[in-house]
């Protein structure tokens, strides 16, 4: 009994520590954003003339495309890559509402696995940071490869399926990393709710391209963490909700049981008081950060980030 | 209680952007009026007594002096020296830490102290954040224009592109009247690197020469490559017999960028294989094949 | 801080009922330039609206693109400000959506910082009347609009 108390104590510290910690990171991140906000303008020049490409792969959603396309950052492009035999009605769509034409494109030595089909570019010079890609459909990593081979910026940013650019977020990802210096970041990491990762497209090339361990192979002194939020996603929001309140109630309310039964009415109170710390401290993020997901998935990045701790990280693209 | 202190704080952080937001545009409105009619009564008039004035006051002046030129100078400089705009913000800077300091620094900049008061801010050029470091550093050469170049030498840090960036701006805001020819010449790398972003930013072709001599002769290799990526951003001929032993200098993730950058910056294959390997080149062909072509022969505005 | 706000639309020298009746709209249209500016940053907008105004103008700031787009169609403008070029290169043919709507073709501005010659020549292609990079000069600007509305004024 002594044990399982002095168990519980433990946890509840912990918890009350990361969560503080986790506050006051929020904090100095919403610094930073205000920050930036004051001193940045929207041209390259003042990211120091970092470029970044966006590879999507199972983007079928027409508004998903225009709103990577509603950038105002310079040096930035969108690469769509699907299989025009498969996703036939979708690319000729993408095609006729944005004027492309297949142009030459040949094999690439950096990205084995690309084996592009078809490339296509936009009439319009208005639209040359749009390029789809076509390949025959295989996993999400080597859509992303493809995408990788015909980038012209040197930082991958990979997007998958409902996941949108937060306001300026491209914008804010360069300053981050032209500020660390050149050829510095290899890896630019925001565990935000909705985790993103750019990579430098030479690290990826030292892994050999994206795989769910691509992560490894990047030193830490070469990757920069932010908590800024850069995308958000919006895939099964309800059934996120639903079943986090659930959970968490289902979680809770065996916790008390159980604590009151055998440990005591106070621990129950104190359990009772982080779990209220936590949710403050996710709706403190909420509105310090900006955030366009449900408030249930910011209570999910705690466990998240928790298990994080303990397991290696995966990468992985919804 | 912790958590009460949570939710207060949000709430009020919520309630304190709006109230700024109304605050700052009011004393944008006020500046420009004052502007345009070219005012001194009405610039006398602007008094911001609450540090949520002054603060709002401050970012005004400094939305003002950043999208702006040729604006009378005398007056922004009476509504920041009567509501001693510099002193509160030089105040909160020694109070606050982190990117709240670097806020503040970064408006100092648009308001900037006399030359004698700016000196208190070298300490904050050897901050451990290089953002609280270049905005120090943009305040004091803001403060002190005539100072400028024995300022950036004496910046104990290696500038970024970022920082870089940052000081240009100020020349593109009027601030900072310094010629690039004494920096490209100077022996500091920070002062060439920022010759070489003076003339990167502004497209001086004039300073083509030296910018070759630069790329081809520079001790240090980030100073070259930055002298590489202004030659190609100028966009005329490279002398690519010159550059290829220097090039061949470089290290190979260095080497890639830069013949990536050539490819991006529309010069030809035959120019970008005189200077990279033919592996290197693999990347540059394939970027050019599919995007010079479709933009050169299929633009709409041909018949 | 220059947080985006949530989509908040001003008026400036009018009221936003006045210009729900198209007969309004053609009577002031005689008497008034009516000019249009979007803005994502709220102080911004407010500023370039404080140095293009006078007694002669009718200016109305707004924070997105469909709510710009639904300002030119309602008021018919005479001169656009854009303070973003993200609508003319996201495909969205932001141009011909607000020059749509009857025989008023709004004189289209762009200021931003861009100095590319590729983002130029594409606003340029895109419809783009006049392009101006910050910083602007504010007597530059404003004879810039009052150009263009005493000549619509003389046409």
């Amino acid at each position: 009994m002594q044990i399982a108390l002095l168990t519980v104590i433990l946890l509840l510290t912990a918890i009350a520590v990361a969560v503080a910690i986790r506050a006051i990171a929020v904090s100095r991140a919403a610094d930073w954003m205000e920050m930036v906000a004051a001193g940045a303008t929207d041209s390259c020049e003042s990211a120091g003339y970092v470029g970044c490409s966006a590879v999507c792969s199972g983007v079928e959603n027409m508004q998903q495309i225009e709103s990577l396309l509603d950038v105002e950052y310079d040096r930035y492009e969108t690469i769509i890559v699907l299989d025009a035999r498969l996703s036939s009605v979708t690319f000729r769509a993408i095609v006729a509402r944005y004027d492309l034409i297949r142009v030459d494109s040949g094999a690439s030595d950096e990205f084995p696995t690309a084996r592009i089909r078809a490339l296509f570019r936009s009439r319009s010079r208005s639209l040359r940071r749009l390029t789809l890609v076509d390949r025959a459909a295989a996993s999400a990593y080597d859509d992303l490869d493809a995408g990788a081979s015909v980038a012209s910026y040197d930082y991958i940013l990979p997007i998958g399926t409902d996941t949108y650019l937060m306001p300026e977020a491209i914008e804010k990802a360069v300053i981050a990393i032209a500020s660390t210096g050149p050829g510095n970041v290899d890896l630019l990491h925001s565990v935000s709710d909705d985790e993103c990762y750019i990579f430098h497209r030479d690290a990826l090339i030292a892994q050999g391209g994206f795989t769910r361990h691509v992560l490894r192979g990047i030193p830490a002194d070469r990757t920069c963490r932010t908590i800024v939020p850069l995308v958000y996603r919006t895939t099964n929001e309800r059934r996120i909700k639903f079943i986090t309140r659930i959970t968490i109630f289902a979680a809770l309310a065996t916790l008390f049981t159980i604590e009151t039964a055998t440990l005591g009415a106070g621990l129950a109170a104190a359990t009772a008081a982080t779990a209220v710390l936590a949710t403050a401290a996710a709706a403190y993020a909420r509105t310090a950060l900006g955030r366009y997901n449900c408030f249930e998935r910011s209570i999910l990045c705690y466990f998240k980030r928790m298990s994080a701790i303990f397991g290696r990280r995966k990468f992985t693209i919804s | 209680m912790a958590a009460l202190l949570l939710l207060l704080a949000a709430r009020r952080r919520r309630r304190n952007a709006i109230r700024r937001d109304i605050l700052r545009r009011h004393y944008a409105s006020r500046i420009i009026a004052v502007l345009r009619d070219d005012d001194l009564v009405a610039a006398e008039r602007i008094v911001a007594r609450t540090a949520a004035h002054r603060m709002a006051l401050a970012e005004a002046l400094h939305t003002v002096v950043c999208h702006t030129y040729g604006t009378d100078t005398r007056l922004l400089r009476i509504m920041a020296r009567q509501n001693r705009i510099d002193r509160f913000l030089m105040r909160r800077a020694r109070l606050a830490s982190g990117y709240r300091r670097a806020t503040f620094l970064l408006l100092l900049g648009s308001a900037p102290p006399p030359a004698a008061r700016a000196r208190r801010l070298v300490r904050y050029t050897r901050s451990r954040n290089r953002f609280v470091r270049i905005y120090a550093l943009t305040a004091m050469l803001a403060a002190d224009p005539a100072a400028a170049i024995h300022t950036l030498a004496a910046y104990p840090y290696r500038l970024t592109p970022f920082d870089i960036t940052q000081i240009t701006a100020l020349l593109r805001r009027g601030l900072l009247p310094i010629a690039f020819e004494p920096l490209l010449a100077d022996s500091n790398p920070n002062l060439r690197s920022l010759g070489l972003g003076i003339v990167r930013s502004f497209g001086i072709d004039t300073a083509r020469k030296q910018v070759i001599r630069i790329a081809e002769t520079d001790d240090d290799p980030q100073v070259a490559d930055e002298a590489m990526h202004a030659l190609a951003a100028l966009g005329h001929d490279i002398p690519t017999e010159r550059l290829r032993g220097r090039i061949a200098s470089f290290d190979a993730p260095r080497r890639k960028a830069l013949c990536r950058f050539f490819a991006a910056q529309g010069y030809s294959m035959h120019a970008i294989e005189e200077m990279f390997d033919e592996r290197e080149c693999e990347c540059a062909r394939r970027l050019i094949d599919s995007y010079k072509k479709s933009i050169v022969c299929k633009s709409p505005s041909l018949p | 801080m220059q947080n985006p706000l949530p989509p908040i639309f001003f008026f400036r020298h009018s009221f936003w009922h006045i210009f729900r009746s198209p007969d309004a709209a053609k009577t002031l249209s005689m008497e008034k330039t009516r000019i249009v500016i979007y803005a994502t940053r709220h102080t911004l907008g407010g500023m370039i609206s404080d140095i293009i105004a006078d007694p002669d103008s009718v200016v109305a700031i707004c924070a997105t693109t469909e709510q710009t787009v639904a300002t030119c169609i309602d008021l018919a403008p005479d001169i656009v400000i854009m303070l973003s070029v993200a609508p003319f290169i996201d495909g969205s043919e932001f141009i011909r959506r607000i020059r749509r709507q009857g025989d008023r073709r709004p004189a289209v501005y762009v200021l931003s910082w861009h100095q590319a010659e590729h983002i130029v020549l594409s606003l340029l292609e895109a419809g783009v009347d006049q392009y101006l990079t910050f910083p602007v000069s504010m007597g530059r600007l404003y004879g810039k609009v009052r150009s263009d509305r005493d000549n619509r004024s003389r046409t």
